[in-house]
């Protein structure tokens, strides 16, 4: 039984169709990474899945239909890292990650010790205790985006969707995402980011959607995805594939 | 820490309500003000304290605090430093409106003003339809210009009422009596509903994708808040004209001692709303005694400088 199923979507901004009759599903315990040039639709994809824009088609999560869901109910079961996030903000660590803790309180259920206990582990996994009490607006892009995260993990959803969680961090940053949504994965989360770093998506994801403008144009394992032919009909530059030395598996080099 | 500075508030505006009904063109010493509030038997002074100083006191606080706060959620709602409720053309309306009940219908002041205002805001939401903030933004000043300029122009056609008019729409507060004292009671109410929200207002300053995705039903939370500051507005605006600027500097002084956790910077906006307008008003009682300046004036001359102050002392706050 397929967790997440997306049926057949189809996504306008105004006269503009930007997904095209897409459809997959996914398991928990995977992570899933979407690729695709700019404008291939990797962030409405996940806005669709997320509820938060209109889409034609259906989406089921849990055998759910989005559509019936509330906005609370839906947080229950996805939270999302979005792309942006305001980093001039004088909320500190905790004040945030306790926000993700909205959906399961509410004006007459303060928080409780319960809520407190979601959000340090939230916050042991993304490794961002220390940051408790900083202000975000003093924090390094990396450590926010992983308060941002542990935000995310607050909510106690099953299933967490990243917009590029990777975009604008230094390598060394970066890695430090993919170490802790692979942990996700692993106790088993569905995890589906869209991804602009081709060679960290093959080397963490289990299964890797390959976008062109709004269809999925392969869609599978990272070594029958990644190769020579896909970057070239997707992305339209040669790349060298080669496999990973340790690993196995494939990555690209540019060629100049 | 926070504590501190919010007992600190409170004993402020409490000495403000007292300083207000101490001076005027009559001083009242300490003693019968304390005597009035407490015994409730001031004795010579009794009929000025009683039938004006103590109903405009109560005026320019609640004024305040509402100004204030309101200026404190449309800042959060709109992610945007610039907004206030006059911005979005609220206060326009609202103007609009009590120039229109003045002149036709007397005894409908706030429901009027009220209707003008929320008029305002769902054709500013209409024409900014993408809900984008600087739509919204450009919207609301050009919807409150037009707003203003038929304002006048009633005005124009009313020349004999106009000084009347044109005098409480600079804003004051010498309308202050019991009547009106009691309509300003209404504002608390409102600001305790609309303080509900803190934790949604909170969240939402994240954007829109944030809040959604985190459980929050932005499109009617924001609705729901709007229509509140709208109301407050609307009472502010018919009962003591247009008094700009306490909307806009009150919450960035207000995140400046307090830091943006509506949980926190909505009392003490209200409470730095109540304060300075109370000053304000001293000072626009006593300037140019006995006559009386616009309190708006005095608002906006103190307040300038002041937010240009705190604009190139904290960049980060402007």
């Amino acid at each position: 039984m397929a967790e997440l199923r997306v049926e057949n979507i189809e996504v306008f901004y105004n006269a503009l169709r930007v997904l095209k009759e897409l459809s997959f599903s996914a398991k928990k315990g995977s992570l899933i990474s979407i690729l695709g040039p700019n404008g291939s639709g990797k962030t409405t994809l996940l806005k669709a899945v997320a509820g938060i824009i209109k889409f034609f088609g259906r989406i089921r999560v849990f055998e759910e239909d989005i559509r019936s869901l509330s906005r609370k109910e839906i947080s229950k079961i996805i939270s999302v890292v979005p792309q942006d996030f305001p980093h001039d903000t004088e909320f500190t660590a905790l004040e945030i990650v306790l926000m993700g803790r909205y959906p399961h309180t509410s004006m007459f259920k303060p928080i409780r010790e319960r809520d407190y206990r979601a959000v340090f582990d939230a916050m042991r996994t993304t490794d961002t205790l220390y940051l408790k009490d900083r202000k975000i607006s003093e924090m390094s892009s990396g450590e926010r985006q992983r308060v941002v995260i542990a935000k995310a993990l607050a909510q106690e959803a099953e299933v967490i969707l990243l917009d590029e969680p990777t975009s604008n961090l230094d390598i060394n940053y970066g890695i430090n995402i993919m170490r802790i949504l692979r942990n996700l994965a692993n106790n088993g989360m569905l995890v589906l980011a869209s991804m602009h770093n081709i060679n960290l998506a093959s080397l963490y994801s289990d299964r890797i959607i390959l976008l062109k403008n709004g269809r999925i144009f392969a869609d599978g394992k990272p070594e029958d995805v990644i190769t020579e032919e896909n970057i070239r009909a997707v992305y339209g530059i040669d790349v060298i594939v080669e496999k990973h030395r340790i690993t196995k598996k494939p990555q690209i080099m540019l060629i100049p | 820490m926070r504590y501190k500075i919010f007992i600190f508030l409170v004993f402020l505006s409490f000495f403000m309500f007292i300083l207000e009904v101490m001076i005027g063109p009559v001083k009242i010493p300490l003693r019968d003000v304390v005597f009035y509030i407490f015994m409730d038997n001031g004795e010579k002074y009794d009929i000025i304290v009683d039938e004006i100083r103590v109903p405009r006191a109560m005026l320019a606080c609640l004024v305040g605090l509402s100004l204030a706060s309101a200026g404190a959620v449309f800042q959060g709602i709109f992610r945007n430093p610039m907004a206030e409720p006059y911005i979005l053309g609220v206060a326009s309306g609202a103007a609009l409106g009590a120039t229109v009940s003045f002149l036709y219908f007397k005894d409908f002041f706030i429901l009027s003003s009220f209707l003008f205002a929320i008029a305002t805001l769902a054709v500013v939401y209409a024409v900014a339809k993408d809900g984008e903030t600087n739509t919204l933004l450009l919207a609301g000043i050009s919807i409150s210009l037009l707003l203003s300029a038929v304002t006048s122009f009633i005005l124009y056609l009313n020349s004999k009422e106009a000084t009347v008019i044109i005098f409480t729409l600079m804003g004051t507060l010498s309308s202050a009596d019991w009547s009106n004292a009691k309509i300003s009671l209404l504002l608390l109410p409102i600001f305790v509903a609309t303080y509900i929200f803190s934790r949604e207002l909170n969240i939402m300053t994240l954007g829109d994708e944030h809040a959604k995705t985190t459980g929050v039903d932005v499109d009617k939370i924001r609705k729901i808040v709007l229509a509140l500051t709208t109301l407050s507005t609307s009472v502010s605006v018919s009962l003591c004209g247009i008094i700009g600027f306490v909307g806009l500097i009150t919450p960035h002084i207000a995140r400046f001692i307090v830091g943006q956790n509506f949980f926190y910077l909505l009392p003490a906006s209200a409470l730095l709303g109540a304060i300075l307008l109370s000053l304000a008003d001293i000072f626009s009682r006593t300037i140019v005694e006995p006559a009386e300046m616009p309190i708006g004036i005095v608002t906006t001359f103190f307040g300038v400088p002041f937010f240009l102050y705190l604009l190139v002392k904290g960049r980060k706050y402007g």
